[in-house]
């Protein structure tokens, strides 16, 4: 029972920073319809930029997540005007953005594996803080799952307020609805794209630095696996939906740690996807999502 | 009696779009059914035409029963239709919309497409004739290697029925086929509409809000309100009907 | 010795051209999202490799054996996992044939607990060298006329209608779902075939040769050449694997690894320069077809 329990926190661990990067997935599918394949190598960045200013500039871990999203945020902003913002424009099908994004993703991970930029060897973490241990009867908790969790809710509620409170929200979810007639009402659909990007990666590059604090080995392609399966985890919960993403992170991390732990480590990633596949199945809209018709 | 429907009901959750609708087209007819928007006109169209399946009722065509068969069985039983809002293969040209319709009526293998038997280069070559004929007839032949998305609007809904013929159906269903078109493209279509039932032998039921098609060309007319019939008969029975009237002829009335 | 290099690279590019050809049929005529592709040719090539090193004195002969089985093989399971699964809209078909791509690989990365001559991640070693030049470019060839002679007759005329109108196509008599079902079990089986005449190839198999990264790469080649354009599919994967190769080949040590920042760059640049490919969706040569001269 202990053993369970013990996992069961692991998996909120995981699910955490899956709920972060899967929240850029769905904010930028639920408003351009775009899997984007580079968002994993944000994650990746973040994790990055958070080392280089926990051991550099020996930052504060507070500051050095903060600065970390700021970046990724710039990043992704400049990414998105230069690389999708063109295509969009003119009009063309849905895969050549795809690839784009795909080729934006390989840029990432192969640049950065350069010597001279973060270069392809493993990178160990730091640890910006002592760990403590509380027990709770047999059950172990350490501080850092503590801070994690914390860290991800504070962060989910300020999307959750940024978007269903503020108006700058109500444009995005305008846009997300229905990018002509958003315009038409004055709303800068560029602008709130820019925006959406923004969040996303930002929210992704705490995520990314979380993830070097709790499992502390970096590398420029760590971003793969995890960009894959919390974009699995937002198609779980219901692409588009911001409470989808968040539910189908904190399964997909539960499932994925218990897999490990109660039958084998390598079936981890497989797992995931035939959750997945049962899922999109059963009901192909997802756990929280609806269901589209078409008019005929 | 070519077309039966008995007691068909269609909810969409808890919108009833189509209610204790019966209605039977005889051999031959050129029936019209009118009613405003949101009617459930188009609605029992999908549910013929197999892209519904009906909470309850039945469908009887020709004698048997259809009501659960998929869209492309019912088709190959001699039913075709348009659709309201075109449904053309938007990026293949003329002769290739064309072409496809007279798939399914081709019976060679896959496998003496791969070895170019000669069974298959004879009918391929007779399809492609037939298809041209075809467009001949319909006045589209130096049309044919024209994107469909590049004709004119007019065009466009001459090939949608232009293909839907070319099934080879006997009943055929057109869902607003003068949408979008000016007066004298509209008297053409009456033209086609009435060439065409000749020329095939077709039985026509047909949706449309323009009152001049409808009473124009149609013997009987049916009239649907909130998914339900609420009057048929001659037009001028329907003229006079103030069920009708009320629902919907009212207002265009004044423009007559 | 540079002589034989160029052939086994040619025959390497006539394996993943077949491979393409099928994805080609998949997606680019038919409108599958499929990015499992590079599955079914491990699938294929493990299949074919295992019946062939068990009966290895039986040389040539069971190595076309093994390549008719594995191909016949892989149409089958392509077309039951394609019977729940291409009930799946567009984007969802794609996440779901990722996922099935993961699954495999997964798989096989644990093969050896069953078939441990398969090697899991160790890789399959000593699979006899039977594929040479004349035998990769006839494959080729062979596929090249299957394909062309059914696009060019109903079949590839109702996966055209399905593509562009799914409504559209049912109302004109078509089996929309059988149609497309076969298409894909067609397409997958072209993967299979080359999956066994590459593992005859370079001798030696590792999952990671066909893991999503590989199903990616073909996905990019049909769309660098022109989706539903069979010379650009061909034309596309020749030119991806000579300049990945060439690159290899001509930039001096030091810059190396530029090659794989250099490459997704070009991705980017093609799509935003010439969205719909090499060649759009046009023919040429004798892939043309042949139409009545007075529809001209």
């Amino acid at each position: 029972m202990t053993y369970f329990l013990q996992q069961l926190l692991n998996g909120f661990q995981l699910g955490s920073v899956y709920a972060l990067i899967s929240l850029g997935y769905t904010m930028v599918y639920g408003i351009i319809r775009l899997i984007n394949f580079a968002h994993g190598d944000i994650f990746m960045l973040g994790a990055y930029f958070g080392f280089y200013m926990l051991t550099r500039l020996k930052l504060n871990f507070l500051l050095a997540i903060l600065f970390s999203m700021i970046l990724c945020a710039v990043i992704n902003i400049i990414i998105e005007k230069l690389a999708y913002a063109p295509l969009r424009k003119r009009n063309v099908p849905r895969i050549n953005l795809l690839i784009t994004a795909i080729g934006v993703s390989f840029f990432l991970e192969n640049f950065t594996s350069l010597k001279i930029i973060f270069g392809p060897d493993y990178q160990p973490y730091p640890r910006p803080f002592k760990i403590i241990t509380f027990n709770l009867g047999d059950l172990t908790i350490s501080s850092l799952q503590i801070i994690v969790f914390l860290i991800t809710l504070f962060l989910l509620l300020l999307l959750e307020y940024i978007t269903k409170k503020t108006k700058i929200g109500l444009a995005m979810r305008a846009v997300a609805y229905d990018k002509e007639t958003a315009s038409l009402m004055g709303i800068n659909v560029d602008n709130i794209i820019s925006l959406t990007f923004a969040l996303g990666a930002a929210l992704a590059g705490a995520g990314g630095v979380l993830y070097g604090i709790c499992y502390p080995q970096i590398h420029p392609f760590m971003g793969v696996m995890p960009g894959l399966k919390a974009f699995v985890a937002a198609v779980l919960g219901g692409i588009g939906l911001i409470s989808g993403a968040v539910l189908g992170s904190f399964i997909i991390g539960i499932v994925e740690v218990f897999t490990a732990a109660f039958i084998s480590s390598t079936f981890r990633d497989a797992i995931a996807f035939a959750i997945l596949i049962i899922v999109l199945l059963t009901r192909p809209q997802g756990l929280l999502g609806k269901e589209e018709g078409i008019k005929l | 009696m070519l077309l039966r429907i008995e007691n068909l009901n269609k909810s969409f959750g808890g919108l009833r779009a189509v209610k204790d609708f019966n209605l039977v087209i005889q051999e031959g007819e050129l029936c019209g059914l009118i009613g405003p928007n949101g009617a459930g006109k188009t609605t029992v169209f999908n549910l013929i035409t197999g892209f519904y399946k009906p909470d309850s009722g039945r469908i009887i065509f020709n004698n048997q029963d259809i009501t659960n068969l998929l869209p492309h069985e019912i088709v190959r039983l001699g039913i075709s239709r348009t659709f309201q809002n075109i449904r053309l293969f938007n990026n293949l040209t003329v002769f290739e919309n064309i072409i496809s319709a007279f798939n399914y009526q081709l019976d060679y293998s896959n496998i003496s497409s791969i070895f170019r038997s000669k069974n298959f280069k004879e009918k391929e070559k007779a399809i492609k004739e037939k298809a041209y004929q075809f467009l001949k007839l319909f006045e589209l032949e130096k049309r044919t290697s024209l994107l469909a998305k590049n004709l004119p609007y007019g065009e466009m809904r001459k090939l949608e029925i232009a293909r839907a013929l070319a099934l080879n159906p006997k009943l055929l269903l057109l869902d607003e086929p003068s949408c979008g078109m000016t007066i004298n493209e509209t008297l053409a279509l009456m033209d086609l509409i009435k060439f065409i039932k000749e020329k095939f032998n077709l039985t026509i039921l047909i949706i449309e809000h323009q009152m001049r098609v409808i009473m124009g060309l149609c013997e009987r007319i049916v009239v649907m309100d909130f998914g339900e019939i609420i009057a048929e008969g001659s037009p001028q029975e329907i003229q006079n009907n103030p069920k009708v009237i009320a629902a919907y002829l009212g207002r265009e009335y004044a423009y007559h | 010795m540079i002589n034989l290099y160029l052939i086994k690279i040619f025959s390497y590019a006539c394996c993943i051209t077949i491979s393409a050809l099928g994805l080609n049929l998949i997606y680019g005529y038919t409108g599958l999202f499929s990015l499992g592709h590079a599955a079914f040719m491990g699938i294929g090539a493990y299949l074919s490799a295992l019946i062939t090193k068990s009966f290895c004195q039986y040389g040539y002969l069971i190595y076309f054996l093994a390549i008719i089985l594995s191909t016949i093989f892989t149409f089958l399971i392509s077309y039951l996992i394609a019977i729940p699964i291409l009930k799946l809209k567009s984007d969802y078909l794609g996440i779901a044939t990722l996922g099935f791509g993961i699954i495999v690989k997964v798989l096989l990365d644990n093969s050896d607990k069953i078939f441990p001559q398969m090697g899991g991640s160790r890789g399959m070693l000593a699979i006899p060298n039977f594929t040479n030049l004349p035998i990769a470019f006839f494959s080729l060839i062979l596929v090249i006329i299957i394909m062309r002679n059914l696009i060019f007759s109903k079949f590839g005329r109702s996966l055209l209608a399905i593509r562009e109108d799914e409504n559209a196509a049912y109302a004109l008599g078509i089996n929309v779902y059988k149609q497309r079902l076969l298409s894909f079990a067609l397409g997958c089986a072209f993967a299979g075939f080359s999956g066994s005449l590459y593992a005859h190839l370079y001798c030696f198999l590792h999952p990671s040769n066909f893991d999503f990264l590989r199903s990616i790469d073909l996905m990019l080649i049909i769309v660098l050449g022109g989706l539903g354009s069979m010379s650009g599919t061909i034309i596309a994967a020749f030119l991806w694997v000579f300049i990945l190769e060439g690159l290899r080949i001509i930039l001096p040590q030091a810059i190396l690894d530029w090659r794989l920042v250099i490459y997704p760059l070009l991705l980017i640049l093609l799509m935003l320069l010439r969205p719909q490919g090499i060649f759009g969706n046009k023919e040429i040569l004798w892939l043309k077809e042949k139409i009545l001269k007075k529809c001209y």
